[in-house]
């Protein structure tokens, strides 16, 4: 049955909502942590800028595939059986 | 003298030491030998101490094989005189070698003499009895010579002295003989006498109990006569009473019927009466159940009635382009039909959800087909455990694949999204809802919605359809 009122159609859509909206997010974040922190502790070099924006956009990106693939856990391998498929 | 005696002992040895191997042999048959010699002299004392004794013979005989032949053997001679021809032999034969011929006469006349002991006389069997002792005694003592014609003569004597005894005797018994029979005819006489009275006697008695016979006769005689004439008449008393009885009986009987019959002509006629109420009873009867019976088929037919009413009425609801939910319908139809087994079973089968929400039409399905098919499509390359990338290639690339129409063949994405199409240009949900349903992985997913609104739409139109023919089938049934 549908989830709180959401049809099944929509669950990739949804996600890519959250997705990108996460990647604004985070971006966002990451960009004024860093120019933040270049400002007051790196004497306005340009790459906490860079380097913390990259960490944001890899937050987002991990939060992403998480919810994409909830299974995937880094470290993990899941081995199927070829015996049980989805039908 | 140690030589000496070691010599001597080896002497006495030798011949101890060189006979020991025919010792042995000797002693054997030597001892087998005087075995038997012993034992046949035991068993001879045995025998003729068993003769003496009766005691000990008859322990012989039972205890000793073959003891009780040879004991009666034995006997059976003795008894022959066997031994005393034996005896006299070996004696006479005897006495031509050694001194014995008194000794053999004094054995006869000792013999002769117990002849005498045979008679009763004790006085002559005593004298005879001394006499043998002296012979005895002279034997003893070696003086058969001088005593043996004092013995003859003594012998001589004593003969005569039982010759005479024998005479007396006889005489006596001569005597004796002849008083018997004067006695023996005085008393044959004295006989006579008594019998000739004895037979008077008799006579006399069984004229008596003749007499007394014949009396007793005629009174038997007259006895029997009174008691068959009371018999007699008893028993004609008798017959006479039961004759009444039975007349009585009969008298009874007929009394019975009579009254019987009486009462059945008045039953007749009660009965014309009773019959006929009878009859106006049997037709109300019939007539109640006409009753009931009408009322119990329009009770039926009402609630067919009101079955195809609340059927029409959902019928149309699900026809409806849109979703409307139709759960009063379900209620009312469910509080109609608790009795009948096969409505309640399929109305139980449509959920409440399904119920308050509606289902969707074959249209609005359709419609909703397009977006579903196109979020498939988005999805169709996304392997088994994609992540973020995978999604976005899949995006990507799916905006450059193919599409398909028709009934096409294959298994990938695009042919079953083509043949579902082609289905539900059909209206054919059930086998369009199957084949997407055989999509896998992310895409089943996606169209997992859709499918179970399909479902639910194929399912409330299936128990409509069995309610329907429910309803037909009870239509049917009252009439």
């Amino acid at each position: 049955m549908s989830v709180d009122k959401q049809s099944s159609e929509d669950i990739l859509n949804e996600k890519w909502d959250f997705c990108i909206s996460n990647l604004l997010v985070k971006t966002g974040i990451g960009l004024s942590v860093g120019i933040v922190a270049s400002a007051l502790i790196f004497k306005r070099k340009s790459w906490p800028i860079a380097l913390s924006t990259g960490f944001g956009i890899g937050v987002s990106y991990a939060e992403c595939q998480k919810t994409f693939n909830p299974t995937a856990i880094p470290g993990v391998k899941i081995i199927k059986n070829s015996s049980s498929t989805s039908g | 003298m140690r030589k000496q005696r070691f010599a001597s002992n080896e002497t006495a040895a030798k011949p101890t030491s060189t006979t020991p191997t025919q010792k042995r042999k000797f002693k054997l048959g030597k001892f087998l030998f005087s075995i038997t010699l012993l034992s046949g002299l035991a068993y001879g004392g045995a025998v003729y101490y068993s003769l003496k004794d009766d005691k000990f013979r008859d322990n012989f005989t039972e205890n000793i094989y073959g003891a009780k032949q040879v004991v009666d053997y034995v006997e059976d001679l003795q008894r022959q005189g066997v031994f005393y021809d034996m005896k006299k032999k070996v004696w006479r034969i005897g006495s031509k070698y050694i001194n014995l011929p008194e000794l053999s006469e004094d054995n006869i006349s000792s013999d002769k003499i117990s002849e005498f002991t045979s008679k009763e006389n004790p006085i002559i069997r005593k004298l005879s009895d001394t006499i043998r002792e002296l012979d005895n005694f002279m034997v003893n003592h070696d003086l058969k010579h001088a005593g043996g014609k004092i013995l003859s003569r003594a012998r001589d004597e004593l003969r005569n002295l039982s010759n005479n005894i024998d005479q007396l005797k006889a005489d006596e018994q001569d005597l004796c003989q002849k008083k018997l029979e004067e006695q023996n005819e005085k008393y044959n006489q004295i006989i006579d006498k008594y019998e000739n009275s004895m037979d008077q006697q008799i006579k006399d008695k069984e004229f008596a109990l003749k007499q007394q016979f014949d009396q007793e006769k005629r009174e038997l005689y007259e006895q029997h006569y009174t008691q068959l004439n009371a018999e007699l008449s008893r028993q004609a008393s008798e017959h006479d009473k039961e004759l009444k009885n039975e007349l009585v009986r009969q008298a009874v009987d007929m009394q019975r019927r009579w009254v019987r019959d009486v009462m059945i002509m008045v039953e007749k006629e009660r009965n014309g009466r009773l019959a006929k109420l009878d009859y106006i009873n049997k037709r109300l009867k019939t007539l109640e159940r006409f009753c009931i019976d009408n009322t119990e088929n329009l009770d039926a037919s009402i609630k067919v009635h009101r079955l195809w009413c609340a059927l029409k009425s959902l019928q149309n609801i699900v026809e409806q382009p849109h979703r409307t939910p139709f759960i009063e319908q379900i209620v009312a139809m469910r509080r109609y039909f608790s009795t009948d087994e096969v409505v309640s079973a399929v109305l139980s089968t449509i959920d409440d959800s399904v119920a308050i929400n509606g289902i969707d039409s074959v249209s609005d399905l359709s419609k909703r087909f397009n977006t579903v098919r196109e979020e498939v499509r988005r999805a169709s390359l996304v392997p088994e455990n994609g992540g973020v990338f995978s999604h976005l290639l899949s995006f990507v690339l799916s905006k450059i694949l193919f599409r398909k129409h028709g009934l096409v063949d294959g298994n990938d994405v695009e042919a079953i999204l083509a043949r579902v199409q082609y289905y539900l240009n059909k209206n054919d949900l059930d086998t369009a809802a199957r084949e997407l349903n055989q999509l896998e992985g992310w895409p089943k997913k996606l169209a997992n919605d859709w499918i179970i609104s399909a479902r639910n739409h194929l399912e409330v139109k299936q128990a409509i359809e069995v309610i329907e023919t429910q309803a037909t089938l009870s239509c049917l049934s009252i009439a």
